[in-house]
């Protein structure tokens, strides 16, 4: 049986001030850690949005001296892991036919090889590009622990999973990244 | 003996403990192949960092306007007290529905399924009795009538003979 809901109400003074501050201060920092999860920009509104409102609901929840971004942090690595699991299954993007020139304006040669054309026409810059090649759990770790420079108990806490998986995840990660990265350097010097 | 990229990754990031951490910085002091490793590794994380910040995006307004609309626009959650009545409705409502369901089933006569109506019970002994009292037990037990009829029929017959008699 559902709990009926009350009729929309105007949010009360506290939480409204709470989410103001916490879109005040955080809001650039999860936007762009929901960036870096989803790769675009419409993703990541669109999970920053649903965070803070999230946040909205449960903000009596929060435990005042503990950090608000490792909150909010895990409330958008839930979500996103919960929408990459709703569209399981599906294409989440199409990958166009590389017969047809007359898309970029006819300007452009036809590529040698289209999907690596298309990967780099629509991944927006080069540490986008890096993380797309990693798993949503790798890609996560990565961020969390690299950019974000969180503890691996802090990433696990975040996850919601062992030191032990994050240490495995972030191993493979690197591995990965590191090819990727030093292939770039050499690519630039050369 | 060499360190792998693996626990030169945690010693860059600082996830070993103080012990291991001062072994690994020694060795690095003086093993090659193992500080090409580690500048390896260390080249790969000032890289992310580096394109982190050239990336960074600003908040957008909109999802500001956005959340606050979804805000002022959404039901209110449901409260504490809320969720235990509901809780509490189903805990109540299904015990005092069995209690009056029994009450009504011990306690109205009738109800019960092997009740048959009195007039049937009654026509029944009526029959029987007429059949033990009968001098010829298989005799049309359809003669028999109710009481009622058969005084209208008497009173029906009084008035018939009644200036009979009296013309005799």
């Amino acid at each position: 049986m559902g709990v009926p809901r009350k009729p929309s109400e105007p949010p009360s003074r506290e939480a409204a001030e709470f989410l103001e501050r916490a879109m005040e201060q955080y809001g650039k920092a999860t936007y762009n850690f929901a960036y870096r999860l989803t790769g675009n920009e419409a993703d990541a509104r669109d999970l920053t949005q649903e965070a803070f409102i999230r946040v909205y609901r449960a903000w009596r929840s929060f435990v005042p001296g503990t950090s608000f971004l490792s909150w909010i942090y895990r409330i958008v690595t839930n979500l996103h892991r919960d929408e990459l699991r709703r569209q399981k299954g599906r294409f989440q993007e199409e990958i166009p036919e590389d017969n047809a020139p007359q898309e970029y304006g006819g300007s452009k040669p036809l590529a040698v090889d289209p999907v690596e054309d298309y990967m780099a026409e629509q991944l927006g810059g080069p540490l986008a590009k890096a993380l797309s090649l990693l798993s949503t759990e790798q890609r996560q770790v990565i961020v969390l622990a690299d950019i974000e420079e969180y503890s691996y108990q802090e990433i696990a806490d975040i996850m919601g999973c062992s030191i032990g998986t994050v240490r495995s995840r972030l191993h493979r990660a690197r591995a990965l990244l590191r090819r990727l990265v030093l292939r770039e350097q050499q690519q630039a010097q050369s | 003996m060499h360190y792998n990229a693996d626990i030169l990754d945690d010693y860059l990031h600082g996830a070993l403990g103080p012990e291991r951490d001062a072994t690994i910085h020694a060795h690095l002091e003086g093993c090659a192949p193992c500080r090409t490793l580690f500048d390896e590794a260390a080249t790969v994380r000032d890289w992310l960092r580096n394109a982190a910040r050239a990336e960074e995006r600003e908040f957008p307004s909109m999802i500001r306007a956005r959340v606050w609309e979804a805000v002022r626009n959404a039901p209110q959650p449901a409260s504490f007290a809320d969720r235990l009545r509901a809780l509490w409705r189903p805990m109540i409502a299904v015990p005092v529905a069995a209690a009056v369901a029994v009450f009504v089933y011990a306690g109205v006569p009738g109800i019960h399924g092997n009740a048959q109506p009195a007039g049937v019970a009654a026509t029944y002994l009526l029959e029987e009795h007429a059949a033990l009292a009968s001098d010829n037990p298989l005799a049309d037990r359809g003669l028999i009538v109710p009481a009622s009829v058969v005084d209208s029929q008497q009173t029906l017959d009084t008035g018939d003979t009644g200036p009979s008699s009296s013309d005799k």
